[in-house]
């Protein structure tokens, strides 16, 4: 991830040095057939999760966004005469991570093992989850222009996940064998089972994104967006898990406006 | 203002579906306590824990009452997982002669639990002192050793089998490692083979499983948190043992596995005896025992093959271990002992360190025709 920053770093400076050196010229004319650029770097804030919770999730200990970058560079053709409305298009590099804490009661589980040997129950206790996911994403936007300064944007987004990392812990539990009433085995004295979900995940994601700008400057715009995952994170025939997981994640930060 | 509102809305979206659920009801349905009165309980630990067994089919729980107790109307009280209800109801009166069924529902109706309770008056006949490894039944997927003998308290041999089957390996009670083999002696006998215990044993520290067999308890509840402890070892003894012997066939595994990687060391097996007394605080000595180099304030006596004579062999080899009773300068009070205050155990490892998931998969020791010598 950190080679695609450093590459759209690089990108960015040198599309900002064009872009003084000719702004005049190409900017001007293109803004005058209703085209729009922009770069924008923020992070993201949210959470990859179960919608709604399901009732064995009891509690959340603690919550960690992580350092999730995001940077964008996009297109806006404004249409007709007025120019208020108008379609977004772009590229995004984002990370989408987060770390959790959480108590579950009675969750059923299958855990499956590299050598295919399976252990099936019901956990009561911790589950501490990372989720570190890479995207290459393709929103396509509607924009409304409310006024001068703040722009709406409705559509869709569409991800490809290029490196993906789920993975966590149970710890201070226990576990019944089969189900609720099957053998008991408590995890204390720090014994735990560890997870990793990360080869899991479905390459392909899509949501629903609803953002806004603000431009407080000529040419600095703030920005807020919201991603709002549409498809399970995890492949269909994956069971372990047995409920849906959605990406949902606020994504803010600052845009350059060309 | 517009904005504000958008994103108040978005906020409230997000919190409404992503809210704590009310607590759905209990789903388990355990007896976590029986309550008999305090004068008639021997005063021996009740196992709420034991393992299905399908001869009682049932849960069975063993309370060990006083001699003369009337067992014919007792009326035990129960707690139970919260929410949860028995059937029949707590506090009635049964013939405990014979082992009295419960079944509990738990709060949300869905789980049942079957119970046999069994009220027993102290056993005062020894176990058997020979073991011949012929006899086995199945419990779950594996096997549990037991030898009978006329005028003897059957012995029920412990193992770690309950922990192996929770790794998901061992398709056939044959691959858990401790199995029975017809290569005996005379007949079958015993066959403890160390085992890797797949992924899900790596995921939770525990790699290996060596071939173990003792006489004591296995308690699964506590295998993953405190494995030493997990292992309870020892039963009544009436005499004083003085040599523990038998025969076995060795062969170490061809890779030593210990924190996270093959070494070249090679495998030992091990094979002790315990002689110790009870007292009020101390009822049973754990898996700490080996690792404590046998040291414990209730230690009477050690029998252990000498690591010397614990070669690999393919022909039966004899051993006969002495117990050793000066080590720990302690004479035996013959009042206690007829009262049932000492106890014994017999320890059984493929690997000998496997009690610290250390030993080479594939290391196989068969021994059979052991036997207690006593005074």
């Amino acid at each position: 991830m950190k080679k695609y920053i450093l590459l759209l770093a690089i990108t960015l400076v040198s599309v900002h040095t064009w872009a003084q050196e000719n702004r005049t010229k190409t900017l001007i004319n293109a803004a005058l057939h209703g085209w729009e650029y922009e770069l924008k770097a923020g992070f993201n804030i949210g959470g990859t999760l179960p919608l709604p919770f399901p009732e064995e999730i009891r509690n959340i200990k603690s919550y960690n966004p992580t350092l999730s970058i995001t940077i964008e560079g996009n297109m806006t053709k404004w249409l007709g005469e007025q120019k208020r409305w108008g379609v977004v298009t772009g590229l995004r590099l984002e990370n989408k991570g987060m770390r959790t804490k959480a108590e579950v009661k009675n969750y059923g589980m299958e855990i499956i093992g590299e050598d295919g040997n399976r252990l099936k129950g019901n956990w009561t206790g911790g589950v501490r989850t990372k989720v570190q996911n890479s995207y290459l994403t393709i929103p396509i936007l509607a924009a409304y222009k409310l006024n001068q300064r703040v722009n709406l944007k409705a559509g869709a987004y569409f991800s490809y996940l290029m490196d993906g990392d789920f993975s966590g812990h149970v710890y201070e539990g226990y576990l019944r064998k089969d189900d609720p009433t099957g053998e008991k085995v408590n995890f204390n004295n720090g014994a735990i089972a560890s997870y990793d979900f990360s080869s899991d995940l479905r390459n392909f994601q899509w949501g629903a994104q609803l953002g806004v700008d603000w431009k407080a400057f000529k040419h600095l715009k703030v920005y807020a967006d919201l991603n709002w995952g549409m498809n399970d994170i995890f492949n269909k025939d994956f069971k372990t898990i047995t409920f849906d997981m959605y990406a949902v994640y606020l994504n803010v930060g600052f845009g350059y406006a060309f | 203002m517009r904005l504000k509102d958008l994103l108040t809305c978005t906020i409230g979206i997000f919190l409404c579906t992503s809210c704590i659920k009310d607590e759905a009801p209990n789903a388990e349905a355990d007896i976590e306590k029986c309550i008999l009165p305090a004068d008639i309980l021997s005063g021996t630990e009740i196992d709420y824990n034991l393992p299905f067994d399908e001869s009682l089919n049932a849960y069975p729980i063993y309370i060990e009452v006083n001699n003369g107790t009337d067992l014919t109307a007792q009326a035990p009280t129960f707690e139970l997982t919260p929410g949860a209800t028995i059937n029949p109801a707590s506090g009635t009166t049964h013939n405990f002669t014979k082992p009295v069924r419960y079944t509990t529902t738990s709060e949300d109706g869905k789980w049942h639990r079957t119970y046999a309770i069994s009220l027993h008056y102290p056993s005062t006949t020894n176990i058997p002192t020979s073991f011949h490894f012929e006899t086995v039944k199945k419990v779950s997927n594996y096997y549990v050793f037991y030898e009978e003998a006329p005028g003897h308290a059957t012995l029920t041999w412990a193992s770690g089998n309950q922990g192996f089957a929770l790794t998901g390996g061992g398709n056939s009670p044959e691959e858990y490692p401790t199995t029975i083999s017809s290569e005996g002696r005379s007949g079958n006998c015993l066959k403890l083979v160390t085992h890797t215990t797949g992924d899900l044993g790596n995921k939770v520290g525990k790699p290996i499983a060596a071939g173990n067999l003792f006489i004591g308890k296995f308690e699964l509840l506590n295998a993953l948190g405190d494995a030493l402890a997990a292992t309870k070892f020892g039963t009544t003894f009436y005499y004083q043992p003085t040599k523990l012997t038998g025969y076995y066939k060795y062969k170490a595994g061809p890779k030593f596995y210990e924190n996270g990687e093959y070494t070249d060391r090679k495998d030992v097996f091990n094979i002790y005896a315990l002689f110790y007394e009870k007292d009020d605080k101390v009822q049973t000595l754990d898996g700490h025992i080996a690792t404590n180099n046998y040291e414990h304030p209730n230690m009477v006596a050690l029998a252990i093959i000498d690591q010397a004579d614990a070669v690999e062999t393919e022909e039966w080899k004899r051993f006969e271990l002495p117990f050793d009773y000066e080590r720990f300068g302690k004479t035996i009070d013959l009042e206690k002992l007829a009262k049932g205050q000492y106890n014994i155990s017999i320890i059984l490892s493929a690997s000998k360190n496997g009690d610290e998931f250390k030993g080479a998969p594939g290391s196989t020791l068969l021994i059979d025709d052991l036997e207690i010598e006593y005074k």
